[in-house]
């Protein structure tokens, strides 16, 4: 009797023991969340580095354009002050002016009937 | 589509054009000589109640000034515009490998995570099916064991028989 009733205890706990192929599944998910969680880290990491990048591109785009509003506002100072300087050497020789302007365009220089 | 897109943007471009031109072209008649003669590209320098030699446009010495000192800039304006150019269109460049790198590096890096993933799964199904083996008995030995049960349990059955007997 004693024999038959270890015989069944015993073979209870041989048919619920654990095995290990039963943390196969939470082992595969674990390693699947642990794959989603390495997905989400670079995602992240991608999205703070193109964020870097943007602010670097918008920095140096807004770089160059002031760069050159300044070449251009000295160009202009440069060209008004030819203007001048061409006005104040020919304001009374109209002949010599035309001369200089048919020089820049190529046109013909033709003088008035006096 | 495009078709469509295309006229309506030619028809807003001629439409401003035309704009553009009435406004522009509202400027006092001048009656010119029965028969002058078309001078061409031509300036003519003037002074004050001189006959003029065509009919055209008398402009102050400081607008030819202007106009002169602008036109010897021309080429600079162009360098200047072909220089800011060139170097946004370097940036630009510069911009889109940087950020190509960085989706591409980000891309690589979510494909070595998937190459560990599955790693780690094969070396769990490695694991798993090793400790199934393990846990396999050996079918001989069962056999074995099997028969020599049934052999003790004949030879036990015919001994409580010859007892019983005596």
């Amino acid at each position: 009797m004693f024999f038959v009733a270890f015989g069944g205890v015993a073979a209870y706990f041989f048919v619920n023991r654990k095995r290990p192929i039963d943390n196969l599944p939470d082992d595969i998910r674990n390693s699947g969340k642990q794959f989603a969680d390495d997905v989400n880290t670079v995602r992240q990491n991608e999205q703070q580095s193109q964020a870097h990048e943007a602010q670097v591109h918008k920095e140096k785009t807004e770089a160059i354009k002031k760069k050159y509003e300044a070449e251009k506002e000295k160009l202009d100072e440069e060209t008004k002050d030819k203007a001048e300087k061409l006005f104040e050497s020919y304001k009374n020789d109209p002949k010599a002016l035309s001369e200089e302007l048919s020089k820049v365009t190529g046109f013909r220089v033709v003088l008035p009937e006096d | 589509m495009k078709n469509i897109i295309s006229t309506i943007i030619l028809l807003s471009f001629f439409h401003s054009n035309i704009a553009y031109t009435q406004e522009s072209t509202d400027l006092p008649k001048v009656e010119t000589q029965q028969g002058e003669i078309d001078p061409g590209e031509a300036i003519s320098p003037m002074k004050s109640q001189q006959k003029a030699p065509f009919t055209g446009v008398l402009l102050s010495p400081k607008a030819v000034a202007t106009i002169t000192a602008k036109l010897l800039s021309i080429v600079e304006r162009i360098k200047l515009a072909q220089s800011e150019a060139t170097e946004q269109a370097q940036e630009f460049c510069r911009n889109e490998k940087a950020t190509n790198e960085i989706r591409v590096k980000a891309d690589k890096q979510i494909l070595e995570a998937r190459i560990r993933d599955n790693e780690r799964t094969i070396e769990l199904y490695q694991k798993s099916l090793n400790e199934v083996k393990q846990s396999q008995h050996d079918p001989v030995m069962l056999i074995g064991l099997s028969a020599g049960g049934t052999a003790v349990l004949t030879a036990l059955s015919i001994l409580a028989v010859a007892q019983s007997i005596k």
